[in-house]
């Protein structure tokens, strides 16, 4: 592949934004955008596992899953690759910095259902990515995910929640505003850099 | 709880994605062409029925420190089994849902089910659940996917249905306008639905 | 002091032992079904995969044989071996086909690559004996968002490219991508609404793998 690893950071980050793109990550990021700071702490945990996991699961998928002719197992494997490395996340976290492990609470363990962490892998095997293409690639997703819901946590902290209709707070109105920045990131695709 | 009562509340009362709001990825993907939306929904309740099932039926051997991994197990084999048959026996829904089985796996509604009912209730309950979920998934997609195909296409499950100088509303074929008709469908069930809540 | 034995569901060893059996099973029944459903995949991929070419080169043998098109498509197989010979062409280690009656080719399919939005793409072209017109484009394989850049596959899409001249000296000529319902005229093609890039990704397919062929194949006879 011609994309050097570094445009394809940046790449991951604007004009193919993980979610504002490819709308991937939807459900921990509506939750937890309620405050900045919780926001701010699952996008960091977010983006070191997509990083790891994006390396983990190329090396998985280029020595044991072709060699071994079992590609058709990839969803399989892929998924566990990052239940496992969420596991041990926690577990280390828990063991040397207790007190981020409290604040992260039940979002470290959310983090294996985020699709976008799944997308990744799978977009790799799919646009046969090298392995730096690949950390490259995880690293701006992440970034790109970190961004999408600092953006919506500012956001809704500066709303005055009394002005929302009452059916809309939360989920709706989080809704609505992704759906505006989603509209202006399409602007990004004039830059043809992932193309 | 009766079957049936399991049935509805998992269905409309707690439905998965305009009061649990979950799935939604896929909800934004899918659901710009009704045909899209039936063939993913029908996909999901099948898996959901099985791996809430399983999953259910083995819960007092499951550890706890794996619980999540054998969850994920289960799920991703359904999905591929799921994917293999489609393929082997109904190539061409496979071509239309390839991109989408990928979604089906990390879809929140499954692991969502599977933490919160199965792991703690029997199995043919949990099938029951599963399914309840599913169709009320289902049911979103389809509505949100009605006014999308409508508007941007003109058509309903690819029958031309508006008049030949109709012209289609482009934002309805881009992804963002999911965004737009999901919120507004929570504000109204919100605001109706759940009136007896408040 | 403990002197019970502690059931064996609570030692440490009994989640690596559960999780193992778990996968195998799991595993074992996928593999089997993988295995036992291979073939069938295959085979239904490659009949799917001739009767494209079949249907590419109908047009081509309808007005070359006076039979009818409709006829020609649904005698497959039969048909496909009467008529389709795989041949090679210069430059090129994809496959490609001919079809030759009375002992002069009357048409070609060439099975071209190119780049979309998300994945490769892959189109089946069927073009003029000396590769300077489309005469029928088909795009087999694609992977681009369903509903929009996924459209390029929709019939009114592709039939834009039919008879199409795409060889003038030598060089392929110039098509501009115009809004989708905008009048076409000679050298545009209308693109897919907000598939701007998916549509753009045909062309550059086209020009790229034509051109070569072209080139690579005008100088001596041709198989």
């Amino acid at each position: 592949m011609g994309i050097t690893p570094f445009v394809l950071f940046w790449a991951a980050i604007f004009t193919s934004n993980i979610l504002l793109t490819n709308f991937l990550g939807m459900c921990s990021y509506l939750s937890v955008s309620k405050e900045v700071e919780s926001s701010a702490g699952l996008g960091i945990a977010v983006t070191f596992v997509l990083t790891a996991t994006a390396g983990l699961n190329w090396l998985v998928y280029k020595y044991i899953l072709v060699p071994f002719h079992i590609e058709y197992l990839q969803f399989i494997v892929f998924i566990i690759v990052i239940a496992a490395f969420v596991q041990l996340l926690e577990l280390i976290i828990e063991r040397y910095v207790p007190a981020l492990y409290y604040s992260l609470g039940i979002f470290l363990p959310l983090i294996t259902v985020n699709c976008a962490i799944f997308g990744v892998s799978l977009f790799l095997v799919i646009r046969n990515y090298s392995f730096l293409q690949s950390i490259a690639f995880g690293a701006g997703s992440g970034i790109g995910w970190l961004l999408a819901i600092l953006m919506l946590a500012g956001i809704r902290n500066r709303l005055k929640e009394k002005l929302v209709p009452a059916g809309l707070r939360g989920a709706g109105i989080s809704l609505v505003i992704t759906g505006i920045m989603a509209l202006a990131f399409i602007g990004f695709s004039g830059i043809q850099a992932v193309q | 709880m009766t079957k049936k009562e399991i049935f509805v509340v998992s269905a409309f009362k707690d439905n998965s994605v305009w009061r649990q709001i979950l799935g939604i990825c896929s909800t934004l993907a899918v659901t710009n062409l009704m045909l899209n939306s039936l063939i993913m929904g029908l996909g999901v309740i099948f898996t959901l029925a099985l791996s809430t099932f399983t999953i259910s039926l083995i819960r007092e051997y499951t550890p706890r420190s794996v619980r999540m991994m054998a969850q994920t197990l289960i799920i991703g084999a359904y999905v591929i089994i799921v994917d293999i048959l489609l393929k082997a026996w109904l190539p061409d829904v496979s071509k239309q849902l390839g991109p989408y089985v990928g979604l089906i796996i990390t879809n929140c509604i499954l692991m969502g089910r599977a933490e919160a009912f199965a792991a703690q209730n029997k199995p043919l309950d949990s099938m029951i659940d599963g399914i309840g979920a599913g169709v009320g998934y289902t049911l979103v997609l389809l509505v949100i996917s009605f006014i999308r195909e409508l508007l941007g296409f003109g058509t309903l499950f690819g029958v031309r249905v508006m008049g030949e100088g109709w012209i289609n509303w482009s934002i309805m074929v881009m992804a963002p306008s999911a965004f737009f008709i999901l919120a507004l469908m929570i504000w109204a069930i919100n605001t109706y639905y759940y009136k007896e809540a408040k | 002091m403990n002197n019970e034995r502690i059931p064996f569901r609570e030692t440490l060893i009994y989640p690596i032992v559960f999780m193992i059996i778990l996968s195998i099973i799991f595993v074992g029944v996928l593999a089997l079904m993988y295995h036992a459903t291979k073939e069938k995949v295959e085979t239904y991929k490659e009949e799917s995969y001739q009767k494209i070419v079949l249907d590419l080169c109908a047009p081509s043998i309808a007005t070359a044989t006076g039979l009818n098109e409709a006829d020609i498509i649904s005698a497959f197989p039969q048909s496909y071996n009467e008529y389709i010979k795989q041949t090679s062409l210069t430059g090129e280690d994809r496959p490609s086909f001919a079809v030759s009656i009375d002992d002069s080719v009357i048409v070609r399919v060439v099975d071209i690559p190119g780049k979309g939005l998300w994945d490769k793409m892959r189109a089946l072209v069927a073009v003029s004996p000396d590769l300077s017109q489309i005469r029928k484009l088909a795009i087999y394989e694609q992977m681009e968002t369903p509903g929009l850049g996924a459209r390029i596959s929709e019939p009114w899409f592709q039939e834009q490219f039919q008879d199409l001249q795409v060889i003038a000296d030598g060089k392929f000529v110039t098509l501009e991508l115009i809004s989708e319902k905008q009048e076409r005229k000679d050298g545009q093609i209308n693109k897919v609404t907000g598939a701007t890039i998916s549509s753009g990704a045909v062309i550059s397919m086209l020009k790229d793998s034509l051109q070569k062929l072209f080139e690579q194949n005008t100088l001596g006879a041709m198989p």
